[in-house]
């Protein structure tokens, strides 16, 4: 950063009010704006122009600064959220400290929220001015602070999405440490028979993937494993993860499976839909990365059986205990997905109740050849194959009394399915979807609708709302009951039933962004900092979301997401140092009496109490504080302050909005 | 798929279940064989088994406590079944008897010894029949053919028009050697596949209460002169009596070995640790290892 050349003791601010095309100059007078700041004091410069942002305007603010020698600058414009760092650049390409700026909300404040009302609203822009402008006659020089990178990196997740940010990241040369919850990576992908609209045979397409991840040199896989805390910021982030115990050591195992075959012990395996079992020791399916076996010791009964037929290989440790292990990183990649919304509290379907009710997830595992029921589809009332199914769509999502918000790949994954059977069965089987609205936006999704219409499956307009399903006793044959859009009932007996139930986050998710401190979105996803421009970062510099995590999409988009998180997360690895804002809490050791209210109001575990040179006072770790400013609020000595928003500052701001002289 | 886990019950029989989409596991209790024991209680990996006490009533017995199957806990290992001295326990899979433990080698069978010569029984004797408590035994006679008249006669046993068939239901056998002892010609033998010892302490034991000798399935208990006593031979150390006994004490049971078809197997070790008690199954574990000490010396053919 460049010394600052100007003299600061005498402020001479240059305000610049923008025009925003008609965003503001519509609403806000924009010259008599001008006028007003030449009457404020130490204002030495002022005038309109269309864009400051522009590079015409940029120019014009680096030459006024020169000309003029000012040394504060004031942007009447949007929201410092937006263009602050633009026009920190500016000024500082005039040998200007980027933090002798100062922004005047008059569009997001003023311009947009008050069209109605232009006069009141001339008025609230000239106080946010004053306001703007008392601020920054007490704006000092502030230096940026930079932070450390650790070239390691964190993926949270192995489905499909967090498998491709791996990959990626590792190929660039950054040592990958995925965290996996479960047995195997491979995430809901690896639980499908085919992807939509290719038909591939979804296995064979991802476990390729998965292979290359079980070997590549650079990532390392900590599966079946939770994460427990996370400490840290950008560029350090300290990692706690604990490590369950699979009683298999895993350096040992060989994957050959001698042991599953002299286990005793079945149970329902959950990978299934718990439709079909497992053995105690067992893996939950046979592609599983990393292909190490697995003991339930709830349903073990430690017989030993599979510490013979292991023999001399000596995998099996029955002592085995959890272990916690602690990663530094300098990034992270949460990919933890989704999870399907169990309908059985649904009373209308009857899920849970009725035999021959399915959810779409459950069909997977039916049409799966390696599925519990050998690619067979049967009803579970009398294993015969249904010669009609109904398949019911938007269950649970787009209901404002369940999930708002619809799941966004059902409509594609019944077309799948419906096409699958039909031309397995053809003529032995009629199919009816019960649709609210096709959605086959994206590539050949719509060609794909188009041949699941012309094969013959019949597709059934019906509200959202009045759908239920009844069972005859009997046969356990179920009659699916609907109304058209014009109100007509609509009724069909069919032999079974196929959900398509809701996809919602998972049951750790919300524990997860506690732990990461990002925000949840309404629907309970992560939130984006940016839906928009920014989809894969969060508020937290440094923590990427990729995948189903944030929001529900299909497999194309979330390896694209997957790729697109590690191109963010490269970003942050490759460089040598992260720049933070230098506007985080100062602590004036002589005033503070060490009383510890700052550590308890601090939401970020940034600042503590230590020993300095025989005197307790608070100290603030520098990646950790976010600069909000609660500690210096509270601080009853008034040790804390936060640069560029200190006492002084903010009271002449206060006054100014009241309308004081200074 | 919500689980689904059901539970029937009635007088005759208890029966849960477990139905998956492809499989259906089913366990049932026969109540009438069911003694109220608390041998599969305490053999149970899953502590799924609960023992619930029946009121007296108006009898002046009282009944054996009531077996309950957790059945959201139950695995449908059978090792209950198995270990059942009545063999009351009955798992299904798919409606198909099964003991999938046993089936794995993951655990052994009881012996059920009862060795019985038939040939030397006395013409139209029921008595075995007709003294064993748990109806094990039937029995039908049937005309010798003149080979057989014959073949008796070579081996100089007394002339007889028919021959007893006994059929021993070794399923429900406990070994409680009644018709051992009853037998007038002593032609049958039992091995009893628990082993234990039972003492009364008389001094704890309540005047008048019977409760022991109420529930005893093999009629090892008797009262004389308003005491309770142990016929030690019948005992079979189910551990019946211990289960009503309203003073701990008074009553000591303990087994200390069982007899099983071999087996090599952490579960049966803990069977043996909870039935038994640690010194039953030190003393298995020991036999097996001067065993292996056997077969290895053997195996290293060292000069003698």
């Amino acid at each position: 950063m460049s010394k600052n050349k100007l003299p600061l003791d005498s402020p001479k601010i240059g305000v610049f009010v923008c025009q925003c095309g008609s965003n503001i100059s519509s609403v806000i007078d924009v010259e008599d704006l001008t006028r007003f700041s030449k009457t404020l004091p130490n204002v030495a410069f002022a005038e309109n122009m269309n864009y400051p942002c522009d590079r015409n305007g940029q120019q014009k603010i680096v030459e006024a600064i020169k000309r003029y020698r000012l040394n504060r600058v004031i942007v009447a414009g949007c929201s410092p959220r937006l263009y602050e760092p633009t026009f920190q650049s500016c000024i500082s390409k005039a040998d200007l400290n980027p933090w002798l700026f100062e922004m005047a909300n008059i569009r997001e404040a003023v311009s947009w929220c008050h069209k109605d009302t232009p006069l009141e609203a001339a008025d609230k822009a000239k106080d946010i001015l004053r306001m703007a402008v008392a601020k920054a006659r007490l704006l000092e020089p502030l230096e940026p602070i930079n932070l450390s990178i650790n070239k390691n990196v964190m993926v949270i997740g192995g489905g499909i999405a967090g498998i491709n940010t791996s990959l990626d990241l590792a190929n660039m040369g950054y040592k990958v440490f995925v965290v996996e919850k479960t047995e195997s990576i491979g995430g809901k992908m690896a639980q499908l028979d085919k992807t939509f609209p290719t038909l591939d045979c979804s296995i064979c397409i991802e476990g390729p993937k998965m292979v290359d991840v079980g070997r590549h040199k650079n990532i390392e896989i900590i599966s079946f494993a939770d994460i427990l805390k996370v400490d840290g910021n950008v560029g350090n982030f300290k990692v706690t993860i604990r490590r369950n115990p699979r009683y298999i050591i895993a350096k040992n195992c060989t994957g050959c499976g001698e042991c599953r075959d002299a286990c005793p012990i079945e149970y329902p395996n959950t990978w299934d839909m718990n439709m079909g079992v497992r053995k105690a020791i067992s893996v939950p399916f046979d592609q599983a990365v990393p292909l190490v076996y697995t003991i339930n010791k709830d349903h073990c009964i430690e017989c030993y059986k599979c510490v013979d037929a292991c023999g001399a290989r000596n995998a099996i440790d029955f002592d085995q205990k959890s272990e916690e292990i602690e990663v530094k990183v300098g990034a992270i990649v949460v990919s933890i997905g989704y999870e399907m919304h169990d309908p059985v509290d649904m009373d209308e379907y009857g899920y849970g109740k009725y035999d021959n009710v399915v959810t779409a997830m459950e069909l997977e595992r039916l049409l799966l050849a390696a599925g519990p029921t050998g690619g067979k589809t049967v009803r579970a009332s009398d294993g015969h194959k249904p010669h009609s199914i109904a398949f019911i769509q938007c269950v649970g999502s787009r209901d404002i009394n369940k999930y708002e918000y619809c799941s966004g790949f059902c409509c594609m994954y019944t077309l799948k399915h419906a096409v699958m059977l039909k031309e397995k069965y053809k003529d032995d089987i009629v199919l009816h979807v019960f649709y609210t609205d096709m959605r086959s936006n994206f590539k050949g999704y719509e060609e794909f609708f188009n041949r699941a219409q012309k094969s013959g499956i019949k597709f059934i307009r019906v509200k959202l709302e009045n759908r239920f399903i009844t069972e005859d006793s009997t046969t356990k044959n179920l009659t699916v009951h609907a109304e058209t859009e014009d109100g007509k009932p609509v009724q069909q007996e069919v032999e079974m039933v196929v959900l398509a139930n809701a996809a919602v986050p998972t049951s750790k998710t919300a524990e997860l962004a506690k732990m990461l401190n990002i925000p949840l979105s309404k629907g309970g996803f992560f939130a984006e900092c940016q839906p928009k421009i920014r989809p894969m970062d969060t508020d937290v510099p440094g923590v990427f979301v990729a995948g189903a995590c944030h929001g529900l999409i299909d497999i194309p988009y979330s390896v694209s997401q997957g790729s697109g998180a590690a191109a963010e997360a490269a970003a942050v690895l490759s460089k040598s140092s992260w720049t933070i804002e230098p506007i985080i809490a100062k602590v004036n050791e002589d005033l503070c009496s060490g009383c510890k209210v700052c550590t308890s109001v601090c939401g970020y575990n940034a600042i503590n109490i230590e020993k300095i040179d025989d005197k307790e006072a608070a100290r603030v770790t520098v990646g950790l504080c976010r600069g909000c400013g609660i500690c210096g609020a509270a601080c009853p000595t008034g040790a804390i302050t936060m640069p560029n928003y200190t006492d002084k500052q903010m009271i002449a701001q206060v006054r100014a909005a009241l309308g004081e002289k200074n | 798929m919500p689980m689904k886990h059901f539970k029937e019950e009635s007088i005759d029989k208890l029966t849960i279940s477990q139905i998956l989409y492809t499989k259906q596991y089913g366990l049932t209790v026969d109540r009438n064989l069911c003694k109220g024991c608390v041998v599969c209680k305490l053999v149970c990996p899953r502590e799924a088994i609960t023992l619930v006490s029946i009121p007296k009533g108006s009898s002046d017995r009282i009944p054996p406590p009531s077996v309950d199957i957790d059945e959201n806990k139950c695995d449908f290992h059978a090792i209950c079944a198995v270990t059942c001295p009545f063999g009351a326990i009955q798992v299904t899979v798919n409606n198909e008897a099964k003991l999938p433990t046993v089936e794995k080698d993951a655990y052994p069978t009881l012996i059920r010894d009862i060795q019985i010569d038939s040939e030397r029984c006395q013409p139209d004797c029921k008595i075995c029949e007709d003294k064993c408590p748990l109806n094990a035994i039937s029995i039908h006679f049937e005309t010798l053919t003149n080979e057989e008249k014959v073949a008796r006669k070579e081996k100089n046993l007394p002339a007889t028009s028919k021959k007893t068939v006994i059929d021993v239901n070794k399923k429900i056998c406990a070994a409680c050697r009644l018709c051992e002892a009853f037998c007038p010609e002593k032609v049958i033998k039992v091995t009893k596949f628990f082993d234990g010892s039972i003492k009364i302490n008389q001094k704890l034991c309540p005047q008048g209460c019977h409760n022991c000798i109420d529930v005893c399935p093999v009629d090892a208990l008797y009262l004389d002169n308003n005491r309770v006593h142990v016929n030690d031979m019948f005992c079979i150390y189910c551990g019946a009596c211990s289960n009503v006994c309203p003073k701990p004490q008074a009553l000591e049971l303990s087994r200390t070995s069982i007899r099983h078809t071999p087996i090599k197997s952490g579960t049966w070790n803990k069977t043996l640790e909870k039935l038994t008690s640690t010194s039953g199954l030190n003393k298995e574990l020991g036999a097996k290892r001067v065993d292996k000490i056997k077969t290895l010396v053997k195996s290293l053919n060292l000069p003698r």
